[in-house]
């Protein structure tokens, strides 16, 4: 009895955090009212959802410094995204009782610990702050917030360069070596042995357009030295698997080998490169261009943060005991029909892509591109045999027993990625210019990181519950005449724990969409038109002026709140 | 055994009140004590450059030649010291200081920088319209700044898992107006060490 009462202490104080209204009513969270266009209510979700103090402080600082930037509150924001990289900061010191806390009740009952690429974004948001700020200011005081924006960009590439030491970056083809035929090698040999996902080749290595933004904005503080080692490095990561790994496309490493061969000429000094650049990487035109440059030029740059970034779902599996084959198995509990039948569809991808014992690598690939019907056909159980002496061993300390008729195991899974914006156009004084391309997509690095940490998520989660199940079993063993009560009340909350841990950074954007152009010195009109695929075109008007030799950045936020209607003609006109 | 067991649970358990419980202290303390709660730049750092820098400045020749050739006081403008560093740092803290120094040391003045000029000049613009005669200060008769001060501070970071390295430098350095000769340079370097451990409670 003593003993159960020591078990439930901890379980019941930690469920005794959340409140009522939490565990049995759902509220939206900041990203879904976002989506509907509505800031100050995606602002009233964060404080009704999260607190600053609780587990979930960093979500709370970095949603309201997001929905503060894009109500044009810069200092708050700043405020708010200063506390989120100071708790990011405090990632590294692993919380034993953080730990305890998860062990004995589930990922989602412990801090939100973030993900590396929702860090690059604390640091980016930061630096668009200080930009905007500066552009309302004039002197000193402009000066010195250009100079503030110029911290962030080093701030951000100070954790780029811990994150290409940790994960090795994006190297090209022939810096690989032998190395790189290893890695090829040992792609053969998972195949084989039926591992077919590729885990290095999903890993958010380094963030080429973090770069190239650095390179950017110490172009306009006119430090040609530091835009020129930065252009380069986001060239080469583009180059080297950034823009393939996340479907990219070519016209973004070519403009990033454009602007890095462009100050290389301008700041003087590297001839011998920058014409042997520029044979390699650059298209007859971009030559031409930089063979006629004379001087820096005002020059038009457009960011169109675009869409919302995707949702992370609870993919909810039963893990029974085969004694007969002496395995465990794990069954995923599709969402049913109907309405869900789209969820159920992506649950049981996911499920027979990462767990199922397939062998079928291009699934992944199909999954995150948009070819469903590739990508969904069949699902599987999930067996992980017992050999001989494990069987027994897992006898002996009640692991078959505690798992008895099932326990549930939950994890985290992205739902299918969903195109809804066919391009977006950029116009100037009313005529059209050029298509933006894409410089960076967070739904692919999101659904890519998940799917690469999705074994080891999986086997934690076994584990959690395998425990929390022999406990709740041991219950009954110690309880005496309430032992048959107490086991039940330790499973009921077991289920109810076993949630996963679906949260993350819900108000980012899921795309970066990018151009620049030369304009002349001027007051122009600029407009990007949004072209979605139900028929809608959204647009976005501002004017700029392009006042100096240098770039001139417009940095909008376009919400897809008509993107998920039934194809219209109308056209709505964005805040 | 047993009583093994009952301990671990009730240290456990304890283990998340204390996680869940918070209390906040204040208290106060001397502004001159270090209190580093990480290796951000912090008010001891801020503190250690304008001592530096006072000494320094104060040390070298500019003020007795200046005297010795003018027969006056040398003005002072400060203009801006550009933060080249990957930190927010608030640069006033220690030029207030060294401004503060100097004035009382007596043997230099400063000018006010061009926004609190413009502030002055609408003020005395104002007193022509709406002070007594007797009580307005006259148009065109402001002190020219003989040196301006200006600077710059870098900094650089090597990190490795938990241990991160970061230097700062703050270079200030002082301009004869009329020759452009530079007349002080002074430097103050910081270094901090931060290791975190890999497990807490």
């Amino acid at each position: 009895m003593k003993f159960c009462i020591q078990l439930m202490l901890p379980v019941m104080l930690l469920t005794g955090c959340v409140s009522t209204e939490n565990l049995f009513v759902k509220n939206p969270i900041p990203g879904e009212v976002l989506a509907k266009g509505d800031i100050v209510g995606a602002e009233q979700a964060t404080l009704k959802e999260y607190t600053p103090d609780g587990d979930e402080k960093l979500l709370y600082h970095m949603e309201l410094g997001l929905l503060a930037h894009l109500q044009g509150q810069f200092d708050k924001s700043n405020e708010h995204l200063a506390q989120a990289e100071s708790i990011v900061e405090e990632r590294y010191t692993i919380s034993v009782s953080d730990k305890f806390q998860e062990l004995m009740s589930g990922p989602s009952f412990s801090p939100y610990k973030g993900f590396i690429f929702e860090d690059t974004f604390i640091n980016y948001y930061k630096a668009l702050n200080y930009l905007k700020q500066a552009k309302s200011t004039t002197g000193t005081e402009k000066a010195d917030l250009l100079d503030a924006a110029i911290v962030e960009i080093r701030r951000m590439n100070l954790h780029l360069e811990t994150l290409v030491n940790e994960s090795g970056g994006y190297k090209a083809p022939e810096e690989e070596g032998d190395a790189g035929l290893f890695a090829e090698l040992l792609g053969i040999f998972n195949a084989i042995a039926g591992d077919s996902l590729d885990k290095e080749g999903l890993e958010y290595k380094d963030d080429a357009y973090g770069h190239y933004l650095s390179g950017l904005l110490f172009e306009m503080a006119n430090d040609l030295d530091n835009a020129r080692i930065e252009y380069e490095k986001a060239a080469t990561a583009y180059e080297n698997g950034f823009a393939k790994q996340y479907g990219l496309g070519d016209q973004i490493v070519q403009q990033a080998w454009y602007d890095a061969i462009k100050v290389m000429k301008l700041d003087g000094g590297y001839k011998s490169k920058w014409t042997r650049l520029a044979k390699q990487k650059l298209t007859a035109e971009q030559k031409k261009s930089i063979l006629e440059m004379k001087k820096a030029s005002p020059e038009l740059v457009v960011i169109q943060d675009l869409g919302m970034a995707p949702q992370r779902d609870s993919l909810e599996m039963m893990m029974t005991i085969d004694a007969s084959q002496q395995a465990i198995v794990l069954s995923p509990m599709l969402a049913f029909g109907g309405r869900d039948a789209a969820k159920q569809r992506d649950q049981r991808t996911w499920f027979y892509m990462l767990y199922a014992d397939n062998q079928v690598g291009d699934v992944v690939r199909n999954y995150v591109t948009g070819d469903a019907i590739t990508a969904a056909m069949g699902f599987a159980q999930k067996r992980i045999s017992l050999p001989g002496p494990i069987w027994e061993k897992a006898q002996d300390v009640g692991l078959i027993a505690a798992v008895g008729n099932g326990v549930r195991v939950s994890v985290p899974y992205y739902p299918q990625p969903k195109q809804e914006v066919a391009k977006s156009e950029l116009y100037v004084d009313g005529k059209l210019v050029k298509n933006l391309t894409m410089a960076h997509s967070l739904e692919q690095v999101a659904v890519q990181e998940q799917m690469r940490v999705a074994s080891d998520e999986i086997i934690a989660a076994i584990a959690r519950e395998t425990l929390k199940a022999m406990t709740a079993e041991k219950a009954s063993e110690y309880g005496g005449q309430y032992g048959a009560l107490l086991s039940m009340a330790g499973k009921a909350l077991n289920t109810f724990t076993a949630g996963a841990d679906t949260r993350n950074w819900s108000t980012l954007p899921s795309d970066v969409m990018f151009t620049r152009i030369p304009v002349t010195a001027g007051q122009h009109q600029v407009e990007v038109r949004t072209y979605l695929l139900n028929g809608q075109v959204l647009k976005q008007q501002t004017l700029v002026n392009a006042d100096s030799n240098q770039p001139v950045m417009w940095h909008t936020r376009t919400l897809p709140e008509d993107m998920s209607k039934p194809a219209l003609t109308a056209q709505a006109t964005m805040k | 055994m047993k009583t093994q067991h009952t301990l671990a649970m009730v240290l456990l358990s304890s283990l998340v009140l204390l996680g869940g419980c918070k209390s906040t202290q204040v208290s106060r303390v001397d502004s001159n004590q270090e209190i580093a709660l990480t290796d951000k730049w912090n008010a001891k750092d801020s503190q250690l450059v304008a001592d530096a820098m006072i000494t320094d400045m104060l040390s070298f020749p500019w003020i007795d030649d200046h005297l010795r050739k003018e027969g006056n006081k040398p003005a002072v403008i400060v203009q801006r010291i550009r933060n080249k560093s990957h930190e927010h740092i608030p640069v006033e803290t220690f030029i207030n200081d060294l401004k503060r120094a100097i004035l009382r040391s007596g043997r230099a003045d400063f000018v006010a920088d061009a926004t609190v000029r413009q502030d002055v000049r609408d003020e005395r613009a104002d007193q022509e319209l709406n002070s007594s005669f007797d009580t307005q200060n006259a148009m065109g008769e402001e002190t020219g700044a003989d040196y301006a001060l200006s600077g710059s501070i870098n900094s650089t970071v090597d990190q490795l898992d938990g241990d991160r390295v970061t230097f700062y430098q703050v270079d200030l350095r002082l301009i004869d107006m009329t020759t452009n000769r530079e007349v002080w340079n002074g430097q103050k370097k910081i270094q901090k060490l931060q290791e975190k451990s890999r497990f807490g409670l």
